[in-house]
């Protein structure tokens, strides 16, 4: 009963954040050079043509009214046209959307078991071995963009032996894992580097807590002390550094779709601004943000649900 | 990292067990900034000198020496243009460094000047800040530039502008975070009895005492955005052809990863030799800074 206060509460404060979002995307739409409907229908286009399109794009009335409408369409996913395809915006992005989330979910899965299992590996000994070669290497991959990683991976594990595919997607759900196995390995690859370090703090905070310090008194081994005790309490962390990343993994998976050409948003996306095709543009930024809103919130629930001491204030 | 002094090793070591408490000294803050100052300063000698040493045009065609693997001639190897790679990726080392700083000076004035008025003037100011940033941080970051250079236009300067559009947030929150606690203190109360100005306290009194935490942040921002500006030219969003920058190099290399390797390898070890290198001495003047 809590929760669900807590819930609506959290949904309304949402509110302006869309509000604001939506307005964004709105004006990112305007600051778009060219008339749309003119774009649409060519240089050579009647004037009568020109004005019953504009009517029905809604141009001709003033500026608060089509952002009203913008927001009604975008309610019933109706995102324009788009300009090189000459079809609705809505379904371009649906029929590229399967390949983004594949990815991003079998990513944010090897990235939470990853980077658990480093994060705890070089806490349990800080300043051993293990710990300082996490460290060198987290700084160093830090450095490294996540195009080139992918590179690097098609180099090692792709041209000179070819065990596994370069580019392409599409066919059966188990040739699509194949031709994800690299993909997902780049956009991990950054992703963990950017969670390892905050969440190695974390692990070495709760080790210096009184319960771990109980547990060790009482006898417990190493072992079942950091299986028990140690790993759930970091469970909780690593869900809240996945979901503030997530804008980062979006951004890798726009980068990481275009180097292993896979048809999801982030190679559509590209090809949009590439093609000057606006309304495509403008719709894959609203979605992306409100994907970013959604996670978030659907994180800060799981993070109350998961942890009973926070507060439901 | 205050957590790495506080925390005692899980099993407590053995007064004996040497072989895993050795203190790994070649890694200490010292070798650190020296390693980290000594890749800048070979990214720089790289970057200045190569191109004065060398008359040739970075961009003049050579089909005769089309793809050479590296040599002493060509330590980086030729493109598929028989450019050679060396010169090339001197001339991208400056393009990159440029866009390490300038956005990032850009971005730390506008949000800092932001970040300050909103903290300390508050009321109206300090809600349309506030509320641009929360914008903002909806968007993935890389989305939002690539939407924004959608609009400007593809380019070296759309490429910056739009880096700044969305990287002053995080100045601004950082800075308005420090202000908020500053301007309860007594000296700025006792600035404010003394008849200051609003202008003179916050230039005077607060901004000395609120900017560290951003100082501290634009050196690791300085890796991000060499390495957003790379990914972005990288896409062919960004510089264009036949321009030299690591990231549209290591695109064109992509074309010819099966033929020739050294298109992608070694543009890629001039990009990660500079960014270990700002970051190691960014992660050291962090810890000196904040006594971690």
């Amino acid at each position: 009963m809590q929760n669900l206060r807590y819930g609506v509460r959290r949904l309304a404060q949402l509110v302006p954040t869309l509000i604001l979002v939506t307005l964004s995307v709105f004006v990112l739409s305007h600051l778009a050079p060219g008339n749309p409907a003119r774009i649409i229908l060519g240089q050579h286009a009647y004037p009568a043509a020109m004005r019953q399109l504009e009517r029905e794009l809604g141009l001709n009335v003033p500026l608060w009214q089509q952002y009203l409408l913008f927001v009604w369409h975008a309610v019933h996913l109706n995102l324009g046209i788009s300009y090189t395809y000459r079809t609705p915006v809505g379904p371009i992005i649906g029929q590229h959307i399967g390949v983004t989330v594949y990815l991003v979910v079998l990513s944010i899965a090897l990235t939470f078991v990853l980077s658990l299992a480093v994060a705890v590996a070089s806490a349990v000994r800080v300043d051993g071995l293990v710990d300082h070669v996490v460290r060198v290497a987290a700084m160093v991959m830090f450095a490294m963009p996540p195009f080139w990683i992918g590179i690097m991976l098609i180099l090692l594990l792709a041209v000179d032996v070819p065990l596994l595919p370069v580019e392409g997607f599409g066919g059966s759900a188990g040739s699509d894992l194949y031709h994800l196995v690299l993909p997902v390995l780049t956009v991990s690859a950054g992703l963990i580097v950017i969670i390892v370090r905050p969440l190695r703090a974390k692990i070495v905070q709760i080790l210096s807590t009184d319960f771990v310090d109980a547990a060790r008194a009482r006898g417990l081994s190493p072992s079942r002390i950091v299986w028990r005790h140690v790993v759930p309490n970091a469970l909780i962390s690593t869900v809240t550094l996945l979901a503030l990343n997530l804008g980062y993994l979006l951004g890798g998976t726009v980068i990481v779709e275009n180097v292993f050409g896979l048809p999801g948003l982030g190679q559509l996306l590209v090809q949009s601004v590439e093609a000057r095709d606006y309304p495509v543009v403008e719709g894959l930024a609203l979605f992306f943000a409100l994907a970013v809103i959604a996670v978030n919130f659907l994180a800060d629930i799981a993070y109350t649900l998961l942890d009973p001491r926070v507060s439901l204030e | 990292m205050a957590a790495d002094v506080a925390a005692p090793p899980l099993s407590a070591p053995p007064p004996t067990a040497g072989r895993l408490r050795i203190r790994w000294r070649f890694l200490s803050l010292g070798t650190r900034m020296w390693l980290g100052l000594g890749l800048i300063a070979l990214v720089l000698v790289f970057a200045i000198a190569v191109p004065l040493a060398s008359p040739a045009n970075p961009d003049a065609l050579n089909p005769i020496a089309a793809m050479l693997p590296p040599s002493w001639a060509h330590p980086f190897g030729t493109d598929q243009y028989g450019r050679d790679l060396f010169l090339r990726a001197a001339y991208a080392a400056r393009l990159d460094l440029m866009f390490g700083t300038v956005p990032v000076v850009a971005s730390a004035i506008l949000g800092g000047t932001l970040g300050l008025l909103a903290g300390y003037l508050g009321g109206w100011t300090e809600t349309v800040v506030m509320r641009l940033v929360d914008v903002m941080v909806a968007f993935p970051y890389l989305v939002l530039v690539i939407v924004i250079i959608a609009i400007l236009g593809p380019g070296v300067n759309g490429m910056m502008i739009a880096i700044v559009i969305v990287d002053w947030t995080v100045y601004a929150r950082l800075v308005r975070g420090e202000v908020l606690v500053v301007r309860r203190l007594d000296y700025v109360t006792a600035g404010r009895l003394l008849g200051f100005g609003p202008g003179r306290i916050m230039l005077r009194h607060v901004l000395p005492n609120v900017i560290t935490p951003a100082l501290v942040y634009s050196m690791v921002d300085v890796v991000n955005t060499i390495l957003v500006a790379a990914s972005l030219s990288f896409l062919g969003l960004g510089v264009q052809p036949p321009t030299p920058e690591w990231g549209a190099m290591i695109a064109d290399g992509q074309n010819f990863i099966f033929q020739a390797w050294w298109m992608t390898v070694m543009p890629g070890i001039a990009l990660v030799a500079t960014g270990v290198g700002l970051s190691l001495v960014a992660d050291g003047l962090a810890e000196v800074i904040e006594g971690g």
